[in-house]
């Protein structure tokens, strides 16, 4: 796969990184070589579906448990606060 | 000879006997990390007070006449564990000023125990890389040869480690991340099977291969670090659920000979001549010695490295995406909207390497391209797991080289991702196939002047922790690598 710059600020947006026209430049190049490289995964012959491998779901109980009242503060104390809420940027 | 150089069970008997106190062990440590790490810079933190404390605390515990394996057992930790009420940093600037308000599950056994924590230490930004060179605050170095790095991601815990900063380190290891640092210092590094020991707060990377694990100086160290962190974990619902064994014990007593499989395609022309020779004279040695020697074809591992560079930065693209700017880390206040916050949050915040794996991973899970990427990854992945299944039917362990060569240079390869990469092509399988596996001391070559060590790999089945450190153990007995220090 051969990335444009464009490819590459679409890539960035879509990933909420912010990069200078330098950075944009260098990812081009460097993604550019690693996905010729992983490209050889396309000669392999491979089903879609696990081929003997069994996965199974773990479930427990939905119950409300205490949590430290410190490491909860300690936890929030980290961001901007307005009264007991974190206070984040306007969304709409 | 000096405390800080002890193995875990030579300071066990010494605190046992009360020939030496945890608080004597613990001053050590500290006096020889204010020493070195300016060196080395192996530490990002070191906790004085908490671990005199700790330490203190031990002393009375033993005094009391209680007896279990860490019990007063000074060690470092890799800063990518939650460690409540102090920095946890995971050597990213968009996490530089954070603390963490609990502890890691494994952080909380090992107090439990009464291992008593020295500090943090550095690894390459979130555990991304093979060298260190990725830590936002400067690479650490290799106490074999200050020219060159100590590996990564763990590299920081295996550099003080191996210049007697601690008794043992904990490291974590996602694509080879305790093993190649183990291999360029010389010293055992274990990871465990997927879910043995529980990833509980733990900064995610590749949630479907993150495994915690011990840098040791000796197999039976090794294997007495895991017998307290592994375990079933409630708040870990990947953790394998039964009892924990007795590793220790079960590496002392379980002498069922050996069946030790050779990938002969990991002996090819990729690895160092030098290494492949010394592997083969080591064959030999344990062929000699008892062990049955088994050639086994892995024919689809060497697909692994590539399938490891879509899954690991597919995953990881999403684990980050929740560090932006908000509640916590690094913050810039002045974008106008939403949008240009995060981007420019994480633009900053986030170094590098950070940067290419999640482009990386955005780029394989988006519409158009996760069928070629991330899909065709997953059904590769699965045939690198049947090709493992397949082989220990036939034997106990695979053995391999652990690095394709020593350490490099610091700076040799910080402009080439892909050969980065490429330094985990022995150790990608194992991680995607979530089998446990060591490396251990497998000898020296002269290079520049300087003797380098590197390691052997052993890899198990699923679960078999047992069968790899009886591995290990068996090799360590017919030679001394493990006992030789880096002149520091």
């Amino acid at each position: 796969m051969k990335f444009t710059t464009d490819d590459i600020q679409h890539i960035a947006n879509l990933a909420r990184l912010k990069l200078s026209a330098a950075e944009l430049f260098m990812y081009g190049k460097q993604l550019s070589l690693i996905t010729s490289y992983i490209d050889q995964l396309q000669e392999v012959v491979s089903v879609a579906a696990p081929i003997d491998y069994s996965l199974h779901n773990v479930w427990r109980q939905d119950e409300v448990r205490e949590w430290s009242t410190g490491e909860n503060e300690q936890a929030l104390s980290q961001g901007e606060r307005e009264g007991g809420l974190l206070k984040v940027k306007r969304v709409l | 000879m000096d405390g800080y150089m002890f193995t875990i069970a030579q300071a066990r008997k010494e605190l046992d006997q009360g020939n030496i106190s945890s608080l004597e062990l613990t001053r050590a440590c500290l006096r020889r990390i204010e020493a070195l790490n300016p060196i080395i810079h192996a530490c990002l933190l070191v906790d004085d007070e908490g671990a005199l404390a700790a330490a203190a605390l031990a002393d009375k515990r033993l005094k009391q006449g209680e007896r279990s394996d860490l019990l007063g057992i000074p060690y470092l930790v890799k800063d990518i564990l939650m460690t409540k009420g102090l920095k946890t940093t995971a050597a990213s600037k968009i996490l530089e000023n954070y603390i963490a308000p609990y502890d890691a599950s494994v952080i909380a056994r090992l107090k439990e125990a009464g291992a008593v924590m020295l500090g943090k230490t550095n690894l390459d930004e979130f555990a991304h890389g093979a060298s260190t060179e990725n830590s936002a605050f400067g690479p650490s170095k290799n106490p074999w040869d200050l020219s060159r790095v100590p590996g990564g991601s763990s590299g920081g815990s295996a550099a003080a480690l191996a210049a007697g900063l601690c008794l043992f380190a904990i490291g974590t290891d996602t694509g080879g991340s305790i093993r190649q640092p183990a291999s360029f210092c010389n010293l055992v590094g274990l990871k465990p099977s997927y879910g043995r020991v529980s990833r509980f707060g733990l900064l995610s990377m590749t949630s479907s291969t993150d495994t915690i694990g011990p840098l040791a100086r000796t197999v039976e160290d090794a294997a007495m670090v895991l017998g307290v962190i592994a375990g079933n974990d409630g708040k870990d619902a990947t953790t394998i659920s039964g009892s924990v064994p007795d590793y220790r014990r079960e590496l002392i007593e379980n002498k069922k000979p050996l069946r030790i499989g050779v990938v002969s395609s990991c002996l090819d022309s990729g690895l160092d001549a030098r290494l492949r020779q010394s592997i083969l004279e080591s064959l030999e040695s344990l062929q000699k010695a008892g062990a049955v020697i088994k050639e086994i074809d892995l024919p689809y591992n060497k697909y692994s490295v590539p399938v490891y560079y879509v899954i690991t930065p597919s995953e990881l693209s999403s684990n980050l995406a929740r560090f932006d700017g908000i509640g916590w880390g690094l913050s810039s206040p002045e974008s106008a909207d939403l949008l240009s916050f995060y981007k420019a949050n994480r633009g900053q915040g986030f170094g590098p390497e950070a940067k290419r794996r999640i482009m990386l991973g955005t780029f394989a899970l988006s519409a158009g391209y996760a069928d070629a990427y991330y899909k065709k990854a997953q059904a590769v992945r699965e045939l690198i797991r049947a090709d493992f299944q397949k082989a220990f039917a036939e034997v106990d362990v695979l053995l391999t080289p652990t690095s394709p060569h020593p350490a490099f240079k610091l700076g040799a390869q910080d402009n080439d991702p892909l050969a980065m990469y490429l330094e985990d092509i022995y150790l990608a399988g194992a991680s995607l196939a979530g089998l446990p596996a060591i490396s251990v001391p497998g000898g020296f070559v002269f290079e520049g002047g300087e003797e380098l060590p590197f390691g052997l790999q052993f890899i198990g089945a699923a679960g078999q922790e047992i069968e790899v450190l009886r591995a290990a153990g068996f090799w360590e007995k017919i030679n001394n690598y493990f006992e030789r220090r880096p002149n520091i």
